[in-house]
């Protein structure tokens, strides 16, 4: 029976994501949910969970608003959660999460499958399960659109730019999934209700034996703003004007 | 020590990275090193195009690419450079995620705009879905960053223009390749590859790319579109809803934050309304152009020209006028 543990993201709800007149970003009235690709996640630790038994157990980093997530992700099927919350972990960069959320995986117990989105819905680095499988020196596959348990491991299908490769690797093993793996469920009233009676377990920074070595940013987010569109925003009324600025620009 | 190492398994991306890391390399003194991971084309390639040094990792047949990860980051450790830059690729994006942890190193992912203030590496990407555009600041060396390709633009050499055919030999004074073998590793065994079916041209090395989006009536209005793609030698792609949701192209033509990403000489958006997702997968396109019966979609605002019209008459219409002046 496979230990599972499933990693997720509490990010700003990117379609509440303001633009103010000068171009800058207005986050403040932005709600808040389990990012997209980390529901795919969630949802193959819980189908995984319910054929093979085992534990499963969903771990996120953030500020303190991360608390307010257990509580849907649990209802998604994992039996308990552990939270790493500090305020050293707000707006924590890929280097930092990986490295809360490698020790706050060592706490949560036995692993055998560790399962993450590909990237989150708000910074979507793509960086935080190949760092996490480095950071815990375990095997590692990215990008993974099928897959399904085998005696002691997993058999994977990567999806890449050149066409599928078809993996197999021993537990203990990171894999992180494509939105295309399987549709999350949407939990019902009573998936939601016997969520509460779930295991919560917090950890602190320091409680996670995280110390300035690993708290310090070395990725500053110096400015975040629109993207600015400079393109010329001619409306033309034919489509022989079209194709006149077309053929110009292929010649 | 020090430097500027790029890295990647494609020799066009190589090349590219290279010229992007020359000016780098000016920028805080040193030596460019190209590193080709398990492919001999893009070391050859990449000396051709005047890396400095040029490593080629053998990568065991069986063992995906990334496994190069381990010996990678032990010379990285001994060069000790003070940037490094990988092919956004999704492998090369997985590459650089692992050493940027060996190395405890930060990471910018698909790093456009990169420039050089007060010795931190900047660089811009997109964030929120494509509705933002970060500027991020690697404070600490290595600094480590993606770059998609057509950020940068190959040298001007012989092998840039060949690079990805065959980069033949080594031109005079180009770098000797060093090879290093990565070590067998059986965490992660490909057990098949089923190449990519044949859906046509990659659409990111298409020069014109015609998207359509989910305005678009019908699947049987893909004939005309894929037409007026032929007549300009370009490739059809599509906004996620159309791949995904529709199924009416395979979904490596999907342009977007989570798809490919193009920048081709022209793009050609038919009935598609401009999401930002989407928009993030084509902003570098050089002309783009737009087809929408909607008057207000945001896609004409990021369209240098735009045309309000139903893409059933003005697909046709312009693929008529277009082998016109084209012959």
């Amino acid at each position: 029976m496979p230990n599972i543990v499933v990693c997720y993201k509490w990010v700003i709800d990117e379609a509440d994501v303001r633009v103010e007149s000068g171009g800058s970003l207005n986050l403040e009235r932005a709600a808040r949910k389990i990012s997209e690709y980390d529901r795919n996640a969630i949802e193959a630790a819980a189908q995984l969970h319910e054929q093979h038994g085992g534990d499963c157990v969903a771990v996120s980093l953030g500020g303190p608003a991360v608390q307010n997530s257990a509580r849907e992700a649990l209802a998604r099927g994992p039996e308990r959660a552990v939270l790493a919350i500090d305020p050293a972990f707000e707006n924590a960069d890929a280097r930092i999460t990986a490295h809360g959320l490698a020790a706050a995986i060592r706490q949560a117990g036995p692993f055998d499958l560790i399962l993450c989105g590909e990237g989150s819905g708000d910074q979507y680095n793509q960086q935080v399960g190949p760092r996490i499988a480095a950071l815990l020196d375990i095997a590692c596959i990215t990008f993974v659109s099928k897959l399904e348990l085998t005696e002691g491991g997993v058999r994977a299908e990567r999806k890449l730019e050149d066409g599928v490769e078809v993996v197999e690797a021993a537990f203990p093993v990171v894999v992180t999934v494509m939105p295309d793996l399987n549709k999350p469920r949407i939990p019902g009233l009573k998936q939601v209700m016997g969520a509460r009676k779930k295991e919560v377990r917090t950890f602190d920074a320091a409680a996670l034996g995280l110390g300035e070595a690993q708290l310090a940013a070395r990725a500053d987010v110096r400015s975040l703003r629109a993207p600015a569109s400079n393109r010329r925003q001619v409306k033309v009324g034919s489509v022989e004007e079209l194709a006149d600025a077309i053929a110009a620009a292929v010649r | 020590m020090g430097g500027i190492w790029v890295i990647s398994e494609q020799p066009a991306l190589l090349c590219e990275l290279i010229g992007g890391g020359r000016d780098l390399a000016a920028a805080f003194g040193g030596t460019l090193t190209a590193v080709a991971v398990g492919d001999r084309a893009a070391a050859e390639a990449a000396a051709a195009c005047g890396a400095d040094e040029v490593v080629f990792l053998e990568v065991p047949e069986g063992q995906p690419l990334e496994s190069a990860a381990a010996p990678l980051a032990d010379l990285l450790r001994a060069a000790d450079p003070d940037v490094v830059l990988v092919g956004a690729t999704l492998r090369g994006k997985d590459l650089a995620a692992r050493l940027a942890a060996r190395l405890d190193a930060p990471l910018a992912s698909e790093a456009a705009n990169t420039r050089v203030e007060g010795g931190d590496l900047l660089a811009d990407r997109p964030v929120y879905g494509g509705s933002g555009v970060a500027t991020v600041a690697l404070t600490a060396r290595p600094r480590m960053a993606t770059v998609p390709a057509r950020v940068f633009r190959a040298p001007e050499c012989a092998a840039g223009a060949a690079a990805g055919a065959s980069a033949g030999g080594n031109a005079a004074g180009a770098a000797v390749v060093r090879t290093v073998a990565v070590p067998a590793d059986s965490r992660v065994r490909i057990v098949e590859r089923r190449p990519r079916q044949g859906s046509g041209a990659d659409i990111a090395e298409a020069d014109v790319v015609v998207a359509v989006g989910r305005g678009l009536p019908d699947r049987a209005d893909l004939g005309p579109v894929e037409e007026l793609a032929a007549v300009l030698g370009g490739a059809v792609g599509c906004t996620r809803p159309v791949a995904e949701d529709l199924g009416w192209l395979p979904e490596d033509r999907y342009i977007g934050i989570s798809g490919r990403k193009v920048a081709p000489s022209v793009y050609i958006a038919v009935a598609t309304s401009g999401q930002v997702q989407h928009i993030a997968g084509m902003r570098d396109s050089r002309l783009v152009v737009a087809i929408n019966t909607d008057e207000n979609a945001p896609i004409f605002r990021e369209a240098d020209y735009g045309l309000v019209a139903d893409a059933r008459e003005a697909v046709p219409a312009l693929t008529a006028a277009l082998r016109q002046r084209l012959g």
